[in-house]
């Protein structure tokens, strides 16, 4: 796929890291961050794939 | 694995000790947070997880599978929802009650295939993070303008696919041996899906699977470049297990940049994976494979993309000290096969 066309999830949080907590949930801990929310890693169909 | 020994080349050792790390990592966050909804999501879950540990796979294996990233994902969204907590509480019980037989069914099938692929890949469609994976990805493909697009899962695959795949897989198992069995760790469900407008993804949150547009995996030109694609899906679950353990720079998502497989400009995110993904495709066209024009060819365009992904992180990504150890690794081994 390497000549593809590849794109990850576009709705990307204001962020360095997707948002890890939400604003209630217990997870926060600062001396352990929670897994980050990673976008979605996706191909793409192009017109000249066809 | 510490982040100062991160390295891009394919390793069981190193996988199997981020996985356990990583394990580590979802049960006290899972349990955690499930204890943030009710006492009894919070036993339940402690349950789960240690009937989890107990099933007999390598350690910490189970607990890595995309069903339990997949609940630890629909724990986080139930902070946001809007019903009742008792509902809530209902549907997760059932959810994460479930999670040990429904893991040790997708292993349990998975080794089954392994006589066929040579891999222990569960090809089952059965389970709803499925379909919600198969969702997400119409929904995001909508979103950059496509209309319309639906993915359905392919509950049963002809023998033709079946025989690609497998193809596809010794070839990797013959040309790069330490990449195949990564993979025998890292990949724990491969969906072939019918629909248009998506080729192929890898959700994080679904962890451990990849998705493949069945036209696609039958249109290549050969089994080279399926087992190409093979290699590509599971360097992003590679890269995203340690993702979801070292932040590897710190860009702002609002950042983005031109990048060779794509047309518009992405975040450093998808930057940085294009960049980890073409070295690994690189060294696999460079390890051999029997049509030779056609894999210089190909190892000639990803030698270009890699170059061009590469100064493009080096130019402008805020490396962590793990994003630091990771592309001195990737810039070592660049610089020896004469790529920058």
């Amino acid at each position: 796929m390497s000549s593809e066309n590849y794109m990850e999830d576009a709705q990307k949080p204001q962020s360095a890291m997707p948002p890890q907590e939400t604003a209630t949930s217990p997870e926060e801990h600062p001396a352990e961050p929670g897994i980050p929310d990673l976008p979605l890693l996706m191909h793409v169909e192009n017109p000249e794939d066809n | 694995m510490t982040s100062s020994g991160l390295c891009w080349q394919p390793s069981t050792e190193a996988y199997a000790e981020e996985a356990c790390a990583f394990a580590a990592k979802i049960k006290t966050l899972l349990i955690r947070s499930a204890g943030g909804i009710s006492p009894g999501l919070r036993d339940c879950a402690v349950a789960s997880l240690d009937s989890l540990d107990a099933i007999p796979s390598p350690k910490g294996h189970a607990v890595c599978s995309p069903d339990v990233l997949s609940a630890y994902f629909l724990v986080k969204d139930a902070f946001s929802s809007t019903s009742s907590q008792a509902q809530i509480a209902l549907r997760l019980h059932s959810e994460i009650e479930s999670l040990p037989a429904r893991v040790a069914e997708s292993l349990s099938r998975a080794e089954t295939n392994r006589k066929i692929l040579a891999i222990p890949f569960d090809l089952s469609t059965a389970d709803a993070g499925v379909s919600r994976s198969l969702n997400r990805g119409a929904n995001e493909v909508e979103r950059l303008g496509s209309t319309g697009v639906k993915l359905t899962a392919l509950a049963k695959l002809a023998p033709e696919v079946i025989t690609r795949i497998s193809t596809a897989l010794r070839i990797i198992q013959e040309v790069w041996p330490e990449a195949f069995a990564e993979m025998d760790l890292a990949v724990h469900r491969l969906i072939v899906y019918q629909g248009h407008a998506v080729i192929g993804f890898t959700d994080f949150r679904y962890h451990g699977s990849i998705f493949f547009k069945l036209e696609w995996l039958l249109k290549r030109p050969s089994e080279l470049e399926v087992a190409e694609d093979l290699i590509h899906e599971a360097a992003h679950v590679r890269l995203n297990t340690t993702i979801g353990l070292h932040p590897l720079f710190e860009n702002d998502f609002s950042e983005i940049y031109r990048t060779p497989l794509r047309r518009d400009l992405r975040s450093m995110f998808g930057l940085f994976h294009q960049m980890y993904v073409l070295l690994r495709v690189f060294e696999f066209y460079r390890r051999g494979g029997k049509d030779a024009q056609n894999r210089r060819d190909h190892l000639r365009v990803s030698a270009a993309q890699f170059a061009s992904a590469f100064r493009t992180v080096r130019e402008n990504a805020q490396l962590t000290s793990a994003g630091a150890a990771l592309v001195s690794s990737i810039e070592k081994s660049a610089d020896i096969a004469g790529l920058i």
